[in-house]
Parts: structure tokens; C-alpha cells; sequence
């Protein structure tokens, strides 16, 4: 359309100018803290790129990223997925829907702090649920967090957790398709899971990218739930980009060192995004 | 034009958003603040010509610190007797572990609170360089009198005193006496017997030690003392004194005849505490704040705390790790404020004198910096007399070295218990990150 | 990819004739698996009402049981220790400003991400994907002192305007991906009425897209509601700070009180259910609003 401008310009000001002074300055000072060795907050040297030397040899952060970048593999793929087809389902139903929708949502309800009790209350090795199940059927107890295991048993409360937020936005998505797609599909005989191929995944290829972004972006920044569960252990078998953040800038008052790991998320989760966002491009549909 | 009308409505719109937002909290946050701690800016500003003074304190004696009440009933009392005064009182429980960042962020934005009961530790370090806070004993007005040895502890590596103490704390081994006897094991009072009673315990249902391997602050406290005694305990990190390797390896040692869960590295100190109140542990390292949670869960008689026997040479058993880490300071900025001198000094002299320390220690039953306390359990006085008794206090070593280079210590245990890394190899490490 | 997936169906095409449509096995397959998904989704949920009403130990002892002895003490103290009505006030006033303008500024900005053209758009959409990573631990203690320098500490600005410039990227990104793909049939018969730009906005996109705003009013909601961390920092005072800072006062150097938690848990969740519920209502209505005109 023409003579857009003016209204791109009103539009989106208001936008840019609150997200640019509480968000990106706040974000660019923290850049410039990562050129800095901070130790506490009144001696910073500036080091110029020390942190990011040390952060190419640091074996726990490595692990840390790798962690991460593993947790994002399988959160991606189970949160979406499941959210997918739980949406898909809960949209071929009448009776109950509303049911559905509300109870899925429960665990983003509840704060992150309580679903970690929760979770620890379910693996402990003396009185966890899993342990007493194991005891009332005369079996061993089995230690749920080892080194192995640690990470996956963070991803299922993960997962879990965040299912019902992408269910939400997905059956947002589902619903805005027009009825009348459906009638003419029922004309040509596309009925059932076809039509969930054919028609209703292609429809909403853009809220299914959007998902995948935020899933990406919200696994990088994972904290809560892991700080809780595992604390990064056993070793730092299960330490995440987050975690390992909140640790250096927070327990160790080590500020310019945990910027420069922030500085890391943001580029790599960046980086994710834009490569997801061309692979998708191709199979994106409009009306 | 009538886009444009409706552009103008937007930001109207957008103003009045914020106008609201704004009123709302100017008409909410005074009225509604019965203590009147929070004034806002105008006011101060009239008040202070004709002698009003506004005190800003900041304390971790909040949420259900039994002292946060009392704490707060201690300040109401100052203000009734000086109507001049009114006090914010800006406290935080310590444990959220925000109140570090809130604290250095007010100092170094010219935001300082006028007084602050805060960490005389690593974490005053940068405040106490810059200046930011008042050399007690040189500052006019300031009573020091009366304190015990907490109030030595204190003194900072230049000499000076820049924090008064309110009371202090002890660590120690606390052990379940009656499951001690229930098994017919002795009570640990030497290496040999708390080894012997790792071993039988390991042999029963009970959990020898309960601990979290990750955060083992009060495990590798206690281990570097019984392998090196006070006087090694006391190194410096840079020495990478062989007692404290020797300390470590020892965890690793227990942990393979049994001495913890098996899942240690991933439990938090709740969950460890938790195993000792219920019984299934017969030892715990904790410190004097614990006798709280016992008595709540009723086993306070069941108790008691010993001090970490000392195998080396040199050392002595008794020695303990404790003092008090946490003090008054005064900013710079109030004590030079000439209208606000006098308050903040009589304020000062208030908390810190004998009553009210004592009134606070009461509600915590930790000894107290002035006097002592009264009608206490045997088992709270058995501690005190543990701290009047002990040859030797220092402070936890995570209060004195680099923040980062303890953690990498602490959280390296479950790898040292594991047998990936040795202590000697972590104390390297943990030695560079300090530099 | 293709081809498989049309292999599949042919496959999928015969199961389902017979087994989804054709019988009501499909439909009660569903209502199965509905139904085992939402059964650990109202787990937790019951677990903190049921534990709120027990005490601290049996919590960890006896935590997946019925409550034997079933107590109130844990709401009592919830309310002795604190002034949870003030607490919930502050939180809806935050939270509430939060959404309203996260919704207004970020729907007018979507809006014109989606369905304008202009040189920038793709700049401006990675910064908002970068946006979205930016940990809220790398951006406090410069907002912090911005509001120290403001004199906001310790007022509801303090928190409604970083939650706001925190969360309208997400809005931004999740409102522009759903009007996107609205027809352009509609935005061009919108034209021929002679709309403007705002009145298009008010008139077409926004009650069309009314079920995305309600998801991102529903998440912004909860995003600020449970942010503990932020508001410990910028409103902890008890006249201002919001219900999680209570929660979190639950807590003490005495080790945690579990029952006071779930308690507080349980107190923090029913508002943002109610919410949720609301909310909801809005949701459907717009889905349907929306089908009628598309």
C-alpha cells in the first residue's frame, strides 16, 4: 500500500522506543560489561576480549552449551510436537473441549519454584515418588539423577511444563482457519488425518514457526527448573547456558563474566532462529 | 485529516495509560503504608527544612526471620521517641539472594541507605574500599563499648571497624544422640570414633552424614578443618595448602564407605536438613540458625552439636568455625549529611546497644555481640558454651575468599567424590580464578 | 518429505476410514489420550491444594498421600505474616497495566509488521527474535539504576514499564504471525470502504485477531505475574511489591516452609486461573467472530 510510512513510523514507535530504552540499552551495557573483569561492582578493569578467551576454554560452559543445545533438541521437538497434535485433537472434538483446554494449561499456571519441589519431590532417592513406588513393589530403589541421566530428567518436567503454551497458541492458530476451507475440502473427500496434512498443518506453518522460535529462545534462557532440580549436577552433568549465568553473575559476583555468557545465549539463539526461520521459509502457505 | 485525529487520540491515549498507571501509585503507596515508613520525595524535601529526618535502613530481617519482627517493633519504638524521624525499613531476606545485587547496585548509583545490617565480608570488601561506608571507631558519637570478641572479628584487614555486630553464629557437627544410642555407637568426639560411626551407620538403614555434595559449603569448612586444624584452615587460597586437598580427598573417602545418600550431588541444604529432621540421618554439618527448624520439628532435646574432631597435628578439637559475618554499617554519604548525623548516630547507638541486641538475639537464640541470653534449653546453652569454650573461631572460608574460586571448590566435590578430579588438582584451579 | 508423507497417508487414508470416521473407536481413541495428558496436568494442581493443607514435614514425607490431618494453619500464617490482600492488589495493578499496554502498543506495531511494507522489516524482526533470548539477570542492574535515576524504585512504574518493554516483543512476534496470514481480500475490501489505516486496525484486525491477543494477554499476565526475580529488585517494599514477593518471604534463613509455600502457591494460582478463564471466553468468541467473517 502506498503512504504507509507515516503510519509504519506512528505505529511502531511507541513500540520501539519503550523496548529500545528498558530493553536494548540495558542489553548493550550489559554488552559492554563483558569487556570488563567486574568483581563485585566498584573494580571493573577493562580486559577487552579476556571473557570471551576464557569462555573458549572453559569446560564447564562448553559442557553447559552443549547441554543446551541437547535440552533445545528434545524441548523443540516434544513441546511443539505434542502441543501439535494435542491442539489437533482437542479441535476435532465438541464435547469437553473447553475441559481440555483449561486443564492443559495448569502447569504454566503454576510458578516454576513449585513445579521444581514438585519434581524433586518425584525423583528423591529416599522418600521420591518414583523410589516409593520402586519400594511397595519389593524392588531396589534406582538414583533417578546421575550423570547419564540427569539431563534428560530435567526435559521431561521441561517439556512437560510448556506443553500447554504452545497447545494455546496452536489452537489459536487452528481455529482462525475459515470454515469454508473445511466445507470445500469435505467436497473433495479430504476428511480426518488427511486433512490435518493436507490443510491444517500447511495453514498454520507461520504460528508452527513462531513456536519453534520461542521454543528455541525459551530454552536457551531455561533457569528456574533446572536450578531447582539438579542444580546443575551431578558434576555439571545437567548445567545450562542459564544456570551457569545466573552462577557467575549472581553467586559469584563475577558480573562481566556472566554478561559475556548472556552475550553468547542472545548470538547463538540468534543464530538458531534465523536458520529455522529459512528452513521454513519454502513451505510457508497463505491464503 | 482524520487519520490524523485518530493518530493524536492514540498517543493521548497512550499518555493518559500512564498518567494512570502513575497516579495510581502516588495515591496507593502513601496512604496505605500504616508504619509511614515511605514517604515520597515532595514531602521529604518541606520536611527537612524544618528538621524532619527520613532514614532509609536496609536489613535481611524480613519475611519469617523471627527477628524481622521484632525488628520492626524495635524501629517503631526509635520513632515514637524521636517524631522527627521517620524510618524505611527496606529489608530483605537474605536468601533470595538478590539482596547483594540491590545493595551494590544503591551503592554504586548514589542510592546508599543510611544504615544497613549487610554481610561484613568479601561482599563489603568493594564498599568498604570505595569509602562508602564509616570507619566506626574514628566517627564521632559512635558507642563501641561493651561488645565481646565478635566485635575484634570485625576489624578490617586495614584496621579499621567499619561494621558493629549483633550476634553471631556458630557451625558444627550436629548429631542425633538418640540414634546414636539406639545403635550403640559412640558419640564422635575423635576422627577415629566419627569414622567408626560412618561405618556402622553405613551398615544400617540410616544415612551416616546428610549433605549435599553440591553445595557443600559446610562439609569442606569442616573437613579442611579436621585435616589441617585452625591454623591451616586459616590459609590463604593462593597457598593451596595441602591440608585442604587433604580435606577434600577425605569427603571422598567417607562418601565411598557410605557416608552419604547416593544421590548427594543433586539435593539442595533443604533436602539434606530435611533427611536429619526425620530421622534418617544420624549427622549433619549445619550451624546455630538450625536450631530453629529442630526445635519446630521437635527434636531440639533429641541433639546436639559437636565441634569437628581435629586429626592434625597442631590442631585442636574445639577449634570451630563461626563469629559473626553479618554487622551495622553507616554509609558515608548519611554520616557526612549534616542534618542527618546526629539521628543516624543515636540510631546507631539504639540498635547496638545491649537491650536491643539482646531482644533481637532472642527471638534467634544465636549469642549475642553484648550480654547474654537467658532461660535458654540445654541444648541452645550447650552451644553457647561450645563458642565461650572453643580455643579458636574463625570465619567460614567462603566469607573470606573469592566468591567464584569457593564455588568452583564447592561445586567440584560431587567430581572429587566421583573420582574424576582430585582435591589438590580443584585448589590449583580454584588458586587461578582468584589470580 | 513430500512423497513420505503421501505415502503415509494413503496408509493413514485406509486406517482411518475405517477405524476414525467410520466408527466411534477414533473418537474414544482421542478422548483417551486427551483425557491421560490432562490427568498430569491437573496432578500438580491437586498436589499443591491437597499439600497446602498439610503441614511443612509431612509434605516431604507423606507428599503424594491425602492429607491425614488437614489443617489451615499454613493460610492462617499466610496472612498473619503478610497483607496478602494488598499483596494481590499490587499485583493485579502491575500485571494489569502490563497487559493493557503490552496489548495496545504491541498490537499497533504488529500490525504494521505484518501487513505494511517497509525497508526495515526484516531488521526489526531478527531484533525482536534477539529480543525474546535477552535473560532478564543481563538487564536488571542497568534498569535498576535508570530507575534509581528516575526515583521510581519502590512505585508500580518500577516493574509495569520494564515487564512492558520485556514482553512486547513476544506479543509483537506472536499478534504479527497470526495477522499475517489474514486474508487480503479482507485488508483490500477494507480499503474500498475507504478505512484508514487506524480505523482498518480497529475495525478489522484487531476483532479479527482478538483470539492472539487473548493468548498473549494470558501469557504476558502470568510472565509478570510470577516474575519473582525483577521485583524482588525493583518493588520489593511491602507497599508496593506483588504477591510472588510475599511468596518468596515465605522462605527464611530457618530452611523453607513447604506448607506456607503451597499454601501461598495455591493463593497465587486461583486469580490467574480465574484469569486464564476469562480470558478464554474472549478467545472463543473471537475464534468464532473471526470464522463468521473470513
Amino acid at each position: 500500500m502506498k503512504g504507509d510510512k507515516l503510519y509504519v513510523f506512528l505505529f511502531l514507535t511507541p513500540a520501539f522506543v519503550i523496548t529500545g530504552i528498558f530493553l536494548y540499552y540495558p542489553f548493550v551495557d550489559n554488552i559492554l560489561q563483558s569487556f570488563y573483569k567486574t568483581d563485585g561492582f566498584f573494580n571493573s578493569t577493562f580486559i577487552g576480549l579476556d571473557n570471551y578467551v576464557r569462555l573458549w576454554s572453559d569446560e564447564i560452559a562448553r559442557e553447559a552449551l552443549f547441554n543446551s543445545l541437547e535440552l533445545m533438541l528434545y524441548v523443540t521437538i516434544f513441546q511443539v510436537g505434542i502441543a501439535l497434535v494435542l491442539a489437533i485433537m482437542v479441535n476435532a472434538i465438541t464435547k469437553g473441549a473447553g475441559f481440555y483446554r483449561t486443564t492443559f494449561f495448569f502447569p504454566i499456571v503454576i510458578s516454576g519454584a513449585a513445579i521444581g519441589l514438585l519434581f524433586t519431590l518425584i525423583y528423591n532417592y529416599r522418600n521420591g515418588l518414583l523410589n516409593e513406588i520402586l519400594v511397595n513393589l519389593g524392588l531396589e530403589r534406582v538414583l533417578w539423577l546421575t550423570e547419564q541421566s540427569s539431563l534428560y530428567m530435567v526435559a521431561i518436567p521441561t517439556i512437560w511444563n510448556y506443553v500447554g503454551f504452545y497447545f494455546v497458541i496452536l489452537l489459536t492458530a487452528i481455529q482462525k482457519i475459515p470454515n469454508d476451507f473445511y466445507e470445500a475440502a469435505a467436497l473433495e473427500g479430504i476428511t480426518g488425518v488427511q486433512k490435518m496434512f493436507k490443510l491444517t498443518i500447511p495453514l498454520i506453518v507461520s504460528d508452527l514457526k513462531t513456536c519453534i522460535v520461542l521454543a528455541i529462545t525459551g530454552t536457551l534462557k531455561i533457569f528456574e527448573l533446572v536450578y531447582i532440580i539438579t542444580r546443575g549436577g551431578p558434576g555439571s552433568s545437567s548445567e545450562v547456558l542459564g544456570t551457569y549465568m545466573y552462577q557467575k553473575a549472581f553467586e559469584d559476583t563475577a558480573m562481566g563474566y556472566g554478561a559475556t555468557i548472556a552475550v553468547v545465549i542472545v548470538v547463538l539463539g540468534l543464530s538458531l532462529a534465523f536458520i529455522t526461520n529459512k528452513l521454513l521459509q519454502k513451505e510457508e502457505v497463505t491464503y | 485529516m482524520k487519520h490524523f485525529k485518530w493518530s493524536l487520540l492514540l498517543v493521548l491515549l497512550f499518555v493518559l495509560i500512564g498518567l494512570v498507571a502513575c497516579s495510581n501509585n502516588e495515591t496507593d503507596s502513601t496512604p496505605a503504608d500504616n508504619d509511614d515508613t515511605s514517604e515520597s520525595a515532595e514531602e521529604t524535601d518541606t520536611e527537612e527544612a524544618s528538621g524532619e529526618v527520613d532514614l532509609r535502613v536496609v536489613t535481611t530481617m524480613a519475611g519469617t526471620d523471627p527477628a524481622g519482627e521484632v525488628f520492626q517493633e524495635v524501629l517503631d519504638e526509635f520513632v515514637s521517641e524521636h517524631p522527627h524521624v521517620s524510618i524505611e525499613n527496606d529489608s530483605q531476606s537474605a536468601d533470595a539472594g538478590t539482596i547483594r545485587t540491590k545493595v551494590n547496585t544503591d551503592f554504586s548509583s548514589d542510592n546508599e541507605p543510611d544504615m544497613m545490617f549487610y554481610f561484613n565480608t568479601v561482599d563489603a570488601e568493594g564498599l568498604i574500599e570505595e569509602g562508602k561506608v564509616v570507619n566506626l571507631e574514628e566517627a564521632e558519637g559512635i558507642d563501641l563499648s561493651g561488645f565481646n570478641s565478635m566485635l575484634e572479628q570485625q576489624r578490617h584487614s586495614d584496621g579499621n571497624i567499619y561494621a558493629a555486630p549483633q550476634s553471631g553464629f556458630y557451625e558444627g557437627l550436629f548429631v542425633n544422640k538418640k540414634l546414636f544410642e539406639e545403635n550403640g555407637i559412640e558419640l564422635p568426639t575423635t576422627w577415629e570414633q566419627y569414622e567408626a560411626a560412618i561405618e556402622a551407620f553405613a551398615e544400617t538403614d540410616i544415612v551416616p552424614i546428610a549433605a549435599s555434595t553440591e553445595d557443600s559449603y559446610y562439609v569442606v569448612e569442616h573437613y579442611a578443618l579436621a585435616a589441617g586444624g585452625m591454623e591451616n584452615y586459616k590459609a590463604e587460597l593462593a597457598d593451596q595448602n595441602p591440608t585442604w586437598a587433604e580435606g577434600l580427598d577425605n569427603i571422598k573417602k567417607h562418601a565411598d564407605m557410605g557416608a552419604f545418600t547416593p544421590d548427594a550431588a543433586t539435593i539442595d541444604l533443604a533436602m539434606a536438613q530435611e533427611l536429619f529432621k526425620q530421622e534418617q540421618a544420624a549427622m549433619i554439618f549445619e550451624g546455630s540458625w538450625f536450631w530453629g527448624q529442630l526445635e519446630e520439628a521437635g527434636m531440639g532435646e533429641d541433639v546436639t552439636v559437636l565441634p569437628m574432631p581435629v586429626y592434625a597435628d597442631g590442631g585442636e578439637t574445639g577449634e570451630i568455625v563461626g563469629g559473626a559475618s553479618q554487622g551495622w554499617f553507616i554509609s558515608t554519604k548519611s554520616y557526612e549529611d549534616e542534618a542527618k548525623r546526629d539521628v543516624v548516630v543515636d540510631l546507631f547507638n539504639y540498635l547496638t546497644s545491649e537491650e536491643i541486641i539482646v531482644r533481637i538475639a532472642e527471638a534467634t537464640g544465636q549469642p549475642p555481640a553484648k550480654g547474654a541470653l537467658e532461660d535458654l534449653p540445654a541444648y541452645l546453652e550447650a552451644g553457647h558454651q561450645l563458642v565461650s569454650d572453643a580455643p579458636a573461631v574463625a570465619l567460614p572460608i567462603n566469607d573470606r575468599i573469592y566468591p567464584e574460586a569457593f564455588t568452583h571448590v564447592r561445586t567440584s566435590v560431587p567430581d572429587i567424590v566421583s573420582g574424576n578430579t582430585t582435591g589438590e588438582q580443584v585448589l590449583e584451579e580454584a588458586a587461578a580464578m582468584e589470580e | 518429505m513430500h512423497s513420505y508423507t503421501e505415502d503415509r497417508l494413503t496408509f493413514w487414508e485406509r486406517f482411518q476410514e475405517r477405524y476414525f470416521t467410520q466408527s466411534k473407536i477414533g473418537k474414544i481413541f482421542i478422548y483417551v489420550i486427551l483425557t491421560l495428558w490432562s490427568m498430569t496436568t491437573i496432578f500438580p494442581l491437586a498436589w499443591v491444594f491437597l499439600n497446602s493443607f498439610k503441614e511443612s514435614r509431612e509434605i516431604i514425607t507423606d507428599t503424594f498421600k491425602m492429607p491425614t490431618d488437614p489443617t489451615m494453619q499454613n493460610y492462617v500464617n499466610a496472612f498473619e505474616t503478610v497483607n496478602i490482600g494488598k499483596s494481590y492488589m499490587n499485583s493485579f495493578i502491575i500485571s494489569g497495566s502490563v497487559v493493557l499496554l503490552v496489548l495496545f502498543i504491541g498490537g499497533l506495531a504488529a500490525f504494521a509488521m505484518a501487513r505494511m511494507q517497509f525497508k526495515l522489516r526484516g531488521v526489526l524482526q531478527a531484533l525482536l527474535i534477539a529480543s525474546l533470548l535477552i535473560p532478564a539477570f543481563a538487564t536488571i542492574v542497568p534498569v535498576y539504576r535508570m530507575m534509581i535515576q528516575m526515583d521510581l524504585v519502590n512505585t508500580y512504574l518500577a516493574l509495569i514499564i520494564p515487564h512492558t518493554a520485556g514482553n512486547l516483543p513476544f506479543a509483537i512476534l506472536v499478534i504479527s504471525g497470526y495477522m499475517a496470514t489474514i486474508p487480503k481480500e479482507l485488508e483490500e475490501a477494507s480499503v474500498m470502504d475507504g478505512c484508514g489505516r487506524f480505523k482498518m486496525f480497529t475495525r478489522v484486525f484487531l476483532p479479527i485477531s482478538l483470539p492472539s491477543f487473548a493468548t498473549v494477554g494470558i501469557f504476558v499476565f502470568l510472565w509478570s505475574y510470577n516474575d519473582l526475580f525483577s521485583s524482588l529488585v525493583l518493588v520489593s517494599h511491602e507497599s508496593v511489591a506483588p504477591i510472588v514477593v510475599l511468596l518468596s518471604n515465605v522462605s527464611s534463613q530457618y530452611g523453607t516452609d513447604y506448607g506456607l509455600m503451597t499454601a501461598a502457591i495455591a493463593m497465587t494460582v486461583i486469580p490467574v486461573l480465574i484469569f486464564y478463564l476469562v480470558a478464554q471466553k474472549t478467545f472463543e468468541k473471537g475464534a468464532t467472530s473471526g470464522a463468521v467473517k473470513g
